[in-house]
């Protein structure tokens, strides 16, 4: 393989890596503090991109920033009601329980997608800001929007990062994560905060959504087809860890790139057999912060 | 009797038998396994390239169909039974992911996308299977045998280790039972009947996609306990039965019946968790204690 190749492959490796790592530090995030396996996660995130369509067609004009923002805060109000209503049911329940809950909104979401948007694959325009691309040496062409999500990706890390270690609702949220009972013993009101972290997620995987939908097209099945990387990623990460999410989403998407460079038929497979290995021998996640 | 209900009647059959089988982990041994689907559809697939590709009569391939779903559950049991609860979930996820990547990728042999189509039904044994009513016949005859074995199981002292492991597994690991040795017992039967499902399941349909073998089918036979009740023997066939009916009623008036269902599914573990059995059989109880 050429180098110049290689590097090229190693970008996009990366701007998908970073389209994961948004998406998986918001489940991190839930999983880890609100101890809900949420299923529900990848279809978020196809929310995300679906709001973003429609807010960038029915509002002419519109700058693509400012969709993403809007249909941010619409996938925020959705996580709440969920949140709200039914999740706040089974907090003591079985994870066996809380999967299928989880599921079920998987089924509700995805079937009042394709009843409002249709089942057509729809596509969003790269706005014309980042539309083009620079030349690397040995004349690869790289999108700037590519380059533009892997910033996008560092910038939510170092946020995160900052909030998660920096304020007073971090230092709840990791406190919550090892041990919630403590944190209601001092005081803190841990429904409002539960329903604050979910919302939070479900924020980052809206986002996600919507500029993810500039690189591929938006269907109903994007949700499902991401969602069991991403939970492959929260393992192999460790389920709560941002620096685990972070690294591991680094791992899978260059695995899932270079896999589909050198062994196209079975590149799929790579994931799966990654979270085998890693449940196999080190099931708590390679970086489990406890 | 008209086709269209010896269609249903079949389909609630091998459904049944399906999420009996899986309830054996879910609600007899307390293990949530999200890859039941992979001997379902590993079976399912094998049963029709043997009927397919090879002269062997049918009941041979049948029974080389579920004993080799019993070989898989067994070696996939011994890489699982080292996790607990969501991560065992995520692995048998994972397992059944890699059987639908064959599936999907190996189209020399798995035909791809499309499948495997125009499965035939060879005779079983001297038995005619051919044509709705007939093969109605033959399901009715295996799931029958096979729900009369897994009752027998589950009402042994096997099954009654299997229960208290749910119920608590470190006391029973304490009382100087294999505990994992019994989960595995547990993951190759459930595996084993799975695999009869699906050997059922391939010339039922006459088709068979990689869409079956994918991980959101998995959660059928999970649901279908969840809705009849998982702690009851019977309680994934009652499932099986409004299932079925629920699907075929609401699809006669929207597609989206997937969305009704998850609203269902989403109630019932709100306020139902225990399904229907579960609802009914508490108040049975009630109105004995009312009349005493």
């Amino acid at each position: 393989m050429e180098f110049s190749y290689f590097i090229y492959q190693l970008i996009i490796g990366l701007s998908y890596s970073m389209l994961l790592f948004l998406i998986a530090s918001g489940l991190t995030i839930i999983f880890g503090l609100l101890n809900i396996p949420n299923f529900a996660h990848g279809s978020l995130y196809m929310l995300g991109a679906y709001f973003t369509y429609y807010f960038l067609k029915s509002i002419p004009g519109l700058p693509f920033g400012l969709a993403i923002v809007f249909s941010v805060m619409a996938v925020g109000i959705i996580g709440a009601v969920l949140e709200f209503i039914p999740l706040r049911k089974i907090y003591e329940r079985t994870h066996a329980l809380q999967l299928l809950m989880t599921f079920s909104f998987i089924l509700m979401i995805d079937d009042a997608t394709k009843y409002f948007a249709g089942t057509d694959f729809l596509s969003i325009a790269i706005p014309k800001l980042m539309d083009g691309a620079i030349t690397l040496p040995g004349d690869r062409e790289m999108p700037i929007y590519s380059i533009f999500i892997i910033l996008c990706g560092l910038v939510v890390a170092y946020l995160l990062w900052l909030g998660l270690y920096k304020t007073r609702l971090g230092k709840l949220i990791q406190a919550g994560t090892a041990n919630k009972e403590m944190l209601s013993a001092l005081g803190i009101n841990v429904p409002r905060l539960f329903t604050l972290v979910f919302i939070l997620g479900a924020i980052l995987a809206g986002m996600a959504g919507g500029l993810s939908g500039p690189l591929k097209a938006v269907s109903v099945g994007m949700g499902e087809t991401v969602i069991i990387t991403i939970f492959a990623i929260v393992i192999v990460g460790g389920v709560g860890s941002l620096k685990g999410a972070f690294i591991a989403s680094i791992l899978i998407g260059e695995l899932n790139t270079f896999g589909v460079v050198f062994f196209p038929d079975f590149a799929m497979a790579f994931t799966y057999i990654l979270v085998i290995v890693v449940l196999l021998t080190k099931p708590e996640g390679l970086f489990r912060s406890r | 009797m008209p086709t269209f209900y010896v269609y249903l009647i079949t389909e609630i059959l091998i459904v049944s038998l399906f999420a009996v089988s899986t309830n054996v982990l879910l609600g007899f041994t307390g293990l949530l396994s999200f890859g039941q689907v992979a001997f379902f559809g590993s079976s399912a697939y094998a049963v029709s390239l043997l009927i397919k590709g090879t002269s062997l009569p049918f009941a041979a391939s049948f029974f080389i169909c579920v004993g080799m779903s019993a070989l898989c559950a067994l070696i996939i049991g011994l890489f699982c039974m080292r996790l607990r609860g969501f991560y065992f979930a995520i692995i048998t996820l994972a397992f059944s992911q890699i059987f639908f990547v064959v599936a999907y990728k190996w189209s020399s042999l798995t035909g791809g996308d499309d499948g495997i189509v125009g499965i035939p039904k060879k005779p079983f044994l001297a038995m005619n299977i051919d044509g709705p009513e007939a093969y109605y016949h033959f399901v009715l005859l295996v799931v029958l045998v096979s729900m009369a074995l897994l009752y027998l199981i589950i009402r042994s002292p096997l099954g009654e280790v299997l229960q208290a492991i749910r119920d608590n597994s470190e006391r029973t690991e304490f009382l100087g039972i294999q505990v994992r040795n019994y989960r595995l017992a547990s993951f190759v039967i459930a595996g084993t009947f799975g695999g009869v499902a699906g050997a059922l399941f391939a010339p039922f349909q006459g088709i068979v996609t990689p869409e079956l073998l994918h991980w959101s089918h998995s959660a059928e036979p999970l649901m279908i306990s969840l809705l009849g009740g998982m702690y009851f023997f019977f309680g994934p066939i009652a499932g099986a039965i409004i299932f079925v009916f629920i699907k075929e009623w609401i699809t006669g008036f929207t597609e989206y019946w997937m969305f009704w269902y998850g609203l269902l599914l989403m109630l019932l573990i709100m306020y139902l968790p225990g399904g229907i059995m579960g609802f009914v059989s508490e108040h049975l109880k009630r109105g004995k204690d009312d009349s005493k």
